[in-house]
């Protein structure tokens, strides 16, 4: 089974999801993966890791470094080119789409390229729902925390009850057609200019 | 019903034509919904515009033409250039303690003109290569620039070998600032704000400007799909139209202020206000704690800076054969330029 012995790089300005993608690939039975971060001696770093498969966000300012290891020269011991399944043109935008391109070492066979790219993008497409998802939650409970705050100031300044306070605010945010959050910012913003 | 064009750009000050477009209306006035997208690195631009996640691009000029002939590892997309994004742009910086050295060794040549800088390059390699040390290292950013070529033409202009006489690497527009602080490069070609930045964080000079080496080579480019051409030929007129009438407007001297504010925006360059003004005020200052030079870095619309002329890219050309190990012949490239440069499409807008 050597195409399990393949060594990949992942490169990521984000050591999140540079994680999720490591322990996906780890997971479907790639052992040799290595994570590195945004650095100014990127190549020098390439070279000594020596890897078959690079693996890097498609918006990482990095990827222009590594598009000099795409020309024969003699700074350049191992040749790379991105790789593109050119009988696949569905996962060519699934990738990019997803955000991902992947470099491989001249010579390699797209077959065993292929499905390590595709856990990439799994990969990718799972931690941008994760992080969307939390980005939604953390919203929600900034909205809940700014309810909380006008309610406050509701009931200790015009001396309504908790219940009074909420519906107030309620009704007000129906009939202006507002979020009930927005509604209460408004109530915040007004009794801070008060002080 | 306007119909919305994807533009991709990287945030330079040369990327003011399209942002003035959209900013000003010109867009619009043509029946098109610019939208424009800022990218982190030229690999990201290209690939988004060869795969259709870009309509339009802000481009360097030789990158369309390396697209078109599937040259760096990416496969062939059939590109066209209908117009030119300006002219001039580009400067080479060297950190302080070169620039020391640079001026010690050789004060004639540091005296000017500026052209003639890198013959004081080459007495502190000369030095170098005597005394054991290691080659210095310039960075430029991307394989396929007018920059890498611009870098190479100064080099070689005094006899440096490019290949053999320095190490020469690729890095991102944004990051060049920190690599020169840091120490990992000794110099570089980008464009503003990272030449003027250097200087005004006191760590680089400026030897050289493009005007200085090939005034005329193209810089940035307006780059599409041929195929997107062809889907809708009067929809790229139009484009170019709404550009070449922002051009004109970005070009004069009474709208820089209010251009440098505009770019200085957070959706666009979105930093250093003050250094984006002085490239674009014609009187920057070269050196830390150097007096104002008149220099007006950035042509957007005199000149002829929009036109698309195949004349102007021949030296690019030349360029990429003499430097590029990519197999490419004079051929296969002189049918390249007569396939991507389009000036029938720009006359088509302007005339």
């Amino acid at each position: 089974m050597g195409d399990r012995d393949l060594s990949i790089l992942v490169i990521d300005g984000d050591p999140d999801r540079a994680a999720v993608v490591e322990r996906g690939l780890v997971e479907a039975g790639w052992v040799r993966v290595s994570v590195i971060g945004p650095s100014v001696n990127l190549l020098a770093r390439i070279q000594a890791l020596a890897p078959d498969v690079v693996i890097i966000d498609l918006e990482n300012p990095d990827r222009d470094t590594l598009e000099q290891m795409f020309q024969v020269s003699r700074a350049v011991q191992r040749p790379i080119c991105m790789f593109v399944d050119h009988s696949d043109d569905h996962m060519i935008h699934a990738a990019i789409e997803a955000g991902v391109s992947a470099y491989v070492v001249d010579g390699l066979k797209q077959a065993r390229i292929k499905p390590i790219v595709e856990t990439a993008i799994s990969r990718f497409n799972a931690f941008d729902r994760l992080r969307r998802e939390r980005d939604e939650a953390q919203a929600k409970l900034a909205d809940r925390k700014l309810v909380e705050r006008a309610k406050g100031l509701l009931m200790k300044n015009r001396g309504l009850t908790e219940e009074d306070a909420y519906a107030l605010m309620r009704k007000t945010a129906m009939k202006q057609n507002r979020k009930l959050s927005d509604i209460a910012q408004s109530v915040i913003t007004a009794f801070e200019m008060e002080f | 019903m306007a119909e919305t064009v994807t533009l991709g750009f990287v945030p330079l000050v040369d990327c003011a034509v399209p942002v003035v477009a959209r900013e000003l209306g010109f867009a619009a006035a043509e029946g098109i919904d610019l939208v424009l997208e800022r990218e982190a690195g030229w690999a990201a631009v290209r690939d988004k515009l060869a795969f259709g996640l870009l309509d339009a691009a802000h481009i360097l000029a030789p990158l369309p033409l390396a697209l078109h002939l599937g040259l760096g590892g990416i496969p062939a997309v059939p590109m066209a250039v209908p117009m030119a994004l300006g002219l001039g742009g580009n400067a080479i910086t060297v950190s302080l303690p070169l620039f020391e050295r640079m001026s010690e060794a050789d004060p004639d040549a540091m005296a000017g003109p500026r052209a003639g800088s890198a013959r004081a390059l080459k007495a502190v390699i000369e030095a170098d290569r005597t005394a054991g040390r290691p080659p210095l290292s310039f960075a430029t950013v991307f394989p396929f620039s007018s920059h890498t070529y611009e870098l190479r033409a100064w080099l070689a202009g005094a006899g440096i070998d490019p290949d053999r006489d320095v190490n020469l690497g690729v890095v991102a527009p944004a990051r060049m600032v920190e690599s020169l602080a840091s120490g990992w490069i000794d110099g570089y070609c980008v464009g503003e704000p990272w030449n003027l930045r250097a200087v005004q964080r006191g760590i680089g000079a400026v030897v050289a400007s493009k005007w200085d080496i090939r005034p005329d080579a193209p810089e940035k480019v307006l780059g599409l799909r041929a195929a997107w051409v062809d889907q809708d030929p009067a929809r790229t007129v139009a484009l170019v139209r709404a550009l070449v009438k922002a051009a004109a407007w970005a070009d004069a001297a009474e709208n820089r202020p209010a251009l440098a504010q505009m770019l200085a925006a957070p959706d666009y360059v979105g930093t250093f206000p003050e250094v984006i003004a002085m490239a674009l005020t014609g009187r920057p200052v070269l050196q830390p704690g150097g007096e104002p030079v008149a220099l007006d870095t950035h042509v957007f619309f005199r000149d002829r800076a929009t036109e698309p002329l195949p004349e102007r890219a021949q030296w690019l050309v030349e360029q990429m054969l003499r430097w590029d190990r990519t197999g490419l012949t004079a051929e296969g490239a002189k049918a390249a330029l007569a396939a991507v440069w389009r000036p029938e499409l720009w006359a088509a807008a302007v005339g």
